[in-house]
Order: structure tokens, then sequence, then C-alpha cells
């Protein structure tokens, strides 16, 4: 027969497992992303509410800015001819990404994906 | 007390059984590169980390290859041969190329062509700056337009004097192919590949499809919905991509073979869905030429489905996508 003790050390365990498994699953949904030039990882940066800063850098003979605040990051300016890569916004999301062609800078967000790739 | 014991074991595996598979999902690797004027974006899953790098790098190694055989500014392809030379004994691939393309060019009434090449640098989409050409001279073009030049003598294809073969339309699509193909040869459990705006998915996400979001052509910065494929490839055509403005009027890269002026659809963009990535492709530029009513016929033929974006704004799904499209 189960005792009250019992009971409470299988509700512990069940806690700590319910708990562990939050821990390690959560904090991988978009607060991170990846800067890359010519394909290679270049930096990686934490994205969070509070950090509020531009990203200045050359690559293939363009100069960029990239700018990171409120949880997400994106192509502030660039010396390229199209600015296609400031189209694409502020990224926060898992799984989005913008590039500058001309230049092969790429941003990712990593994490756990919502979406896969995008067509377009 | 044994009962308790028993439990207690029994939870501890479950406990750890849980954390565990919920941390480590089978090695997700992803890759960028760039080859044909775009980015590629590979992310692979094997079993073996070792599979899906060196599949990754076998990808770019084969998409590079393709560039080089069908890319009209490269010096050593096929196309470019073919282009100055006038005739040129085509590989295999880009033989399959002209024969999809010749099927298509068919089944559209000609506003599927991929002569169409003495336009686009007419207009100037080749490069940079593109402008508004005369209409005295967009006339003269249209004449060397038209897949009439182009023909099959034995496996040496000749083209007329001052025709020209650009196969962008449908190289971005071939790429996924190539990619999935090798995908398939590596033991690749599944993956996702996208050449700039074309994606291939191969397999499935631990048994759910992939999701893969659909631009939106008005905000590139956000998405109108999303698909939910497995083995399949998208392909997408806008009116966003490339474009310039003379006075108020808007000039897009999608040149009507037949007037010689960017085509007016009453489309800023299509994606079509279909088994294989060089036809999504090609159905995507075609589709965006033809507008919405005369696709459904062409999509049906080829078993493709696709999403119209209309210049008002509505999106319009192919019946066959009601079960797999979200809506953002």
């Amino acid at each position: 027969m189960l005792k009250k003790i019992d009971i409470i050390i299988i509700l512990a365990i069940l806690f700590t497992a319910v708990l562990l498994f939050f821990a390690f699953n959560s904090g991988g949904d978009g607060t991170e992303a990846v800067i890359e030039i010519d394909g290679k990882l270049y930096k990686t940066i934490s994205l969070s509410e509070k950090d509020e800063y531009i990203i200045v850098l050359a690559a293939n003979g363009i100069h960029i800015k990239i700018s990171v605040k409120n949880n997400s990051i994106g192509f502030l300016q660039s010396d390229c001819t199209d600015k296609t890569c400031i189209s694409f916004g502020m990224l926060s999301k898992a799984g989005q990404m913008a590039t500058c062609l001309p230049a092969r800078v790429n941003i990712r967000i990593t994490g756990k994906k919502k979406i896969d790739a995008v067509t377009g | 007390m044994k009962t308790f014991k028993i439990i207690s074991v029994i939870l501890v595996i479950t406990m750890f059984t849980f954390t565990l598979t919920g941390c480590i999902s089978v090695n997700e690797l992803t890759q960028t590169d760039y080859s044909m004027g775009a980015v590629v974006t590979q992310t692979v899953t094997a079993i073996h980390e070792s599979n899906s790098t060196q599949a990754m790098q076998k990808v770019i190694e084969e998409i590079n290859k393709l560039d080089n055989l069908i890319s009209y500014r490269s010096k050593d392809s096929d196309i470019y041969k073919l282009n100055t030379q006038g005739f040129c004994e085509v590989d295999a691939l880009v033989r399959r190329m002209f024969v999809i393309s010749k099927g298509l060019w068919e089944n559209t009434d000609g506003m599927f062509d991929i002569t169409i090449l003495p336009l686009v640098r007419l207009w100037g989409f080749d490069g940079d700056k593109p402008a508004l050409p005369d209409k005295a001279d967009i006339e003269s073009t249209l004449k060397a337009v038209g897949l009439e030049h182009l023909n099959d003598d034995e496996g040496v294809f000749l083209l007329n004097d001052g025709s020209g073969v650009d196969l962008s339309a449908m190289g971005k699509g071939a790429a996924c192919d190539v990619a999935v193909g090798i995908y398939k040869k590596y033991g690749i459990k599944s993956a996702v590949i996208s050449v700039g705006g074309s994606v291939g998915v191969f397999g499935t996400k631990n048994g759910e499809p992939f999701l893969i979001g659909v631009r939106d052509p008005n905000d590139t910065s956000k998405i109108i919905g999303t698909l939910a494929l497995s083995n399949k490839f998208v392909s997408t055509s806008g009116s966003y991509e490339k474009f310039f403005t003379d006075g108020d009027k808007l000039y897009h890269h999608i040149i009507n073979p037949k007037t010689g002026y960017p085509t007016e659809s009453g489309l800023i963009s299509v994606s079509v869905i279909c088994e294989s990535g060089v036809a999504s492709d090609a159905l995507s530029s075609a589709c965006f030429a033809l507008g919405y009513a005369d696709s459904l016929a062409v999509l049906k033929a080829y078993g493709a489905e696709a999403v119209f974006v209309t210049a008002d704004g509505s999106i319009i799904i192919t019946d066959g996508l009601k079960s797999v499209w979200k809506a953002e």
C-alpha cells in the first residue's frame, strides 16, 4: 500500500520531471539569431528585450548596419544597390531569414521553428 | 513498499525519456551558401551528422555545376555557347529543361517562353539599371522571340541569329530537384532546401508536414500564410521581385513574350506547388503571365496547385490546397 510519504515522493518526482521538461524545451523560440557572411558563421546574437545596439560590418566590399532591439534583428542600412535586405524588416520569429545578396550577409533566427522555409 | 519501488523506477524512467526526447531531436543541421545569384539554404536531418554535411556539400557543388551549365552569363555554359555560336550539343539536364519548356510554351499559347532573353536585355532586367525602352526597339526585338527560333537537330540545338535563351525562370526549381535527388542517395531522413524563392521539401518533420511560408508581395517582411507540405516543391513568381518605376507607372521583370511589355494579368504573386521543382518554377512564371483564369487549365494539366495574390490584395487558392493552406 502507498503511504503518505510515497505519494509525496511520487508527486515530487513528477514535479521535477515537468520542471526539467520545460527547462530543456523553452528558451529556443526565437531568442537567438546568427549572422553569416559567405555562408560562414560570423556572430551569434542573443535577442532580448533590453538589448539595443547596432552592429557595423563590411562584407565583400559592402558596408552594412544591423539593428538589434526589442527581441528582434534586421538590416538597417546597406551600401548595396537593391536594398532588398532592408525590406525584410525586423525579424523575431524562429525560422525567419533576411539576406543582403550583394554582400552575402545572411541573418537567421534559430530555435524551435514554426516555419521551415519561405517561398517568394 | 515493493509497489512503491516499482512505481518510482517507472516514474524516473518516464521522466528521463520525456526530458531527453524533448531536447534531442535528431541532428538537424543548417547550411547557407550562394549560387545562381541567390541564397541557398539547406536544413537537413539524418541519423548521422556526417551524412548531412556530406549531402549538403554535394548539393551545393551540384547546384554550382548546374548554374555553370544553364546560366546565360557564364562563359562556359551550354546556354552561353548556344546564344553566341548559334548551336550547342547540350547536356542531358539542359535538354530536359528544353523539353519541359517546349511543353509549357505549347500549353500556354507561347506565354511561357525561354527565348525571352533579347527582351530581358532590352529592358535591362539582366543588370542593375532597367529602363523603359523605345517602342520601335521593342517591336523589332519581338521578332527574335519565340520557340520556333530554337530547333533540335539530333541532339544539337540550333538557335537563330539575334535570338537568346534564358533559363532563369526554371533554374532555381531545377536546383531543388537536383538537391532532393542527392538527399535520397545520401540516406537523409528529411530536408528542406530553398534556392531563392524556390523550395524543395523532402520527407516529413517527424511524421508531420513542413510549414512553408508564402511571402507577402506587399510587405516582404511578412507572410500571407503557410503551406503544410511533405515531398513537394513550391516556387513563387512576383512583380515585387524586380521592378522600376517611370513616371507613376511600375514596370516589373516578367515580360510578356507577345507584347514585349511587362505582363498585366492582374496578379502580383503566384506560388505553384507540384511534384517537380523545375515544373513548379516554370509554372509560377507561366501562371503569373497568364493570370488566374487562364492558369487553372494549365495547372490541372501538370497536377499542380497554386496560391494567387491579385493586384487588389485578394488571395485565391486552388481546391487541392484547402487542407494544407493556412492564412496568416
